[in-house]
């Protein structure tokens, strides 16, 4: 059994979620010091993304122990799909934060000028394009289905994030919150 | 959108320039000036604004206080604190040589709620002898700015103050995306009213003006903001963006005897590798030894007229 592409695409659904949380959480604190609020950002997607990747991998289990026969392999054509597509979008944004992060002061502006805010605004319709070419290819029902499921979920787990995220009403609503 | 356009955040905030007292804003007033504009967009915003005749102040500075929190990450993104230390600690240097005054004091102009003063107190370890101070007129801004520095232990001070009227000596103004509020006759004052203070030289950043300037703003605020005023002054400050020439222009002719030039403000086919510019104003007698200290930086930095 080809445990590789489900679990790359496993791998691909957390980076983008713990990506998520810092997203959501970003422009909401006006503090400079935010490695505590950043990291706690970055640990709230993390853990909303390792949900969700458990409860889309239950269900893959059961269906292919509850379905026809050939739901693995179609499940595993359209997975192999979303990994091409949102595997290459992965990749170069994570090389652009690369370079945001340890590049020099113009390498890092240009990194997130040419990439890391434009692919902000592509994300979620690769995402959309990528579960709909990836439904439009599959072989059984059953992968069109979950294939559009994943692709729903991936599209709204920002917003998601965000209804945790209140805008800052100032070092009295923190101490308040806290 | 065009240049002609008021920002919205101009027009919801209104400020006695002598007492400093802000002044009830009248929504009739503001609906009247974006009618008269066209601006739909602002006029939606405006309507969702809670309040009688008198648009709510309350309200009203929560949605500043927002503005500025995604600004601030913007601010992040783009380096700005880095972007203005650059240039402003081999000007310390050269200060710290040519005068004996102390503290040598620096004034941020417009600062809000004092992003580039705090990130300069918490990263760039400019010595005991710098004295970092903002002003604004906005008092919620500055509220929070200094309640913020406080709470971060910053070496930095904050007011709701004229930065020209101060009882203090300033060696050096500075400013971040606020130039391009000024227009006109206004902007020749600024420029004056800098230069009466006989300041040692003057750093203002600001989005550069070209074609790309509107589309990548447009880009940036839609991906990074989420404030309806954020995102439509954002895209307006881009489009309000001075040319070089006509900010050269206002700042020698409102600010001699100080000398004037343009850093990273030449214009290149690709404006996006470098989206802000900074004008640079100096005292004549520390220009060659400004120019010496920033090193490496020295070819981007235009000749001083």
């Amino acid at each position: 059994m080809n445990l590789i592409i489900p679990l790359c695409l496993g791998v691909l659904a957390f980076i983008d979620g713990t990506l998520c949380g810092f997203r959501s959480a970003a422009g909401r604190n006006p503090r400079i010091f935010m490695w505590h609020y950043y990291r706690a950002a970055f640990g709230r997607g993390a853990a909303f993304a390792a949900v969700t990747v458990l409860a889309f991998s239950v269900v893959a289990v059961g269906l292919v122990l509850l379905g026809p026969e050939g739901t693995w392999a179609s499940l595993l054509e359209s997975a192999t799909v979303l990994v091409h597509i949102y595997g290459a979008f992965a990749t170069l944004t994570l090389i652009a934060l690369g370079l945001y992060l340890i590049g020099s002061f113009d390498f890092g502006v240009l990194a997130s000028v040419l990439v890391l805010g434009p692919f902000t605004l592509l994300r979620p319709w690769t995402i959309m394009l990528g579960a709909i070419y990836a439904a439009a290819t599959a072989t059984t029902v059953i992968a069109t289905v979950f294939s559009l499921a994943a692709g729903v979920v991936m599209w709204n787990f920002e917003r998601l994030l965000d209804v945790g995220s209140p805008p800052w009403r100032g070092l009295e609503g923190d101490r308040r919150r806290a | 959108m065009r240049a002609d356009w008021p920002e919205l955040s101009d027009l919801l905030l209104d400020t006695d320039p002598l007492t400093l007292a802000r002044k009830p804003v009248l929504r009739r007033e503001v609906e009247a000036t974006l009618k008269k504009h066209g601006m739909r967009a602002a006029a939606r915003i405006v309507r969702g604004i809670p309040g009688g005749d008198v648009l709510d102040p309350a309200f009203v500075d929560g949605i500043l206080v927002r503005s500025h929190c995604e600004l601030q990450r913007l601010s992040f993104e783009f380096r700005n604190g880095e972007r203005l230390l650059q240039l402003l600690r081999p000007l310390i240097n050269v200060l710290r040589e040519r005068t004996t005054e102390r503290p040598i004091r620096i004034v941020d102009i417009g600062c809000g709620m004092g992003f580039v003063l705090r990130w300069l107190a918490a990263h760039a370890r400019l010595g005991s002898d710098i004295e970092l101070l903002g002003c604004d007129f906005n008092p919620t801004l500055i509220g929070h700015a200094q309640s913020l520095a406080k709470e971060e232990m910053l070496a930095c001070e904050f007011r709701v103050a004229n930065a020209f009227t101060l009882d203090r000596k300033v060696h050096v103004f500075l400013s971040t995306g606020v130039i391009h509020h000024f227009r006109g006759d206004s902007l020749t004052e600024f420029f004056k009213s800098q230069a009466s203070v006989e300041p040692y030289a003057l750093l203002h950043c600001d989005i550069k003006a070209s074609w790309a300037a509107p589309i990548g703003s447009w880009l940036f605020h839609q991906a990074r903001m989420r404030e309806p005023l954020a995102r439509h002054d954002g895209v307006l400050s881009a489009v309000r963006a001075h040319p070089r020439d006509v900010l050269l222009n206002a700042a020698r002719t409102g600010g001699r005897p100080l000398k004037y030039a343009f850093f990273d403000g030449r214009p290149s086919l690709l404006p996006i590798l470098r989206s802000l510019n900074t004008l640079v104003g100096i005292r004549e007698e520390i220009r060659s030894e400004f120019v010496n200290a920033i090193g490496p930086l020295a070819p981007r930095l235009e000749a001083f007229e």
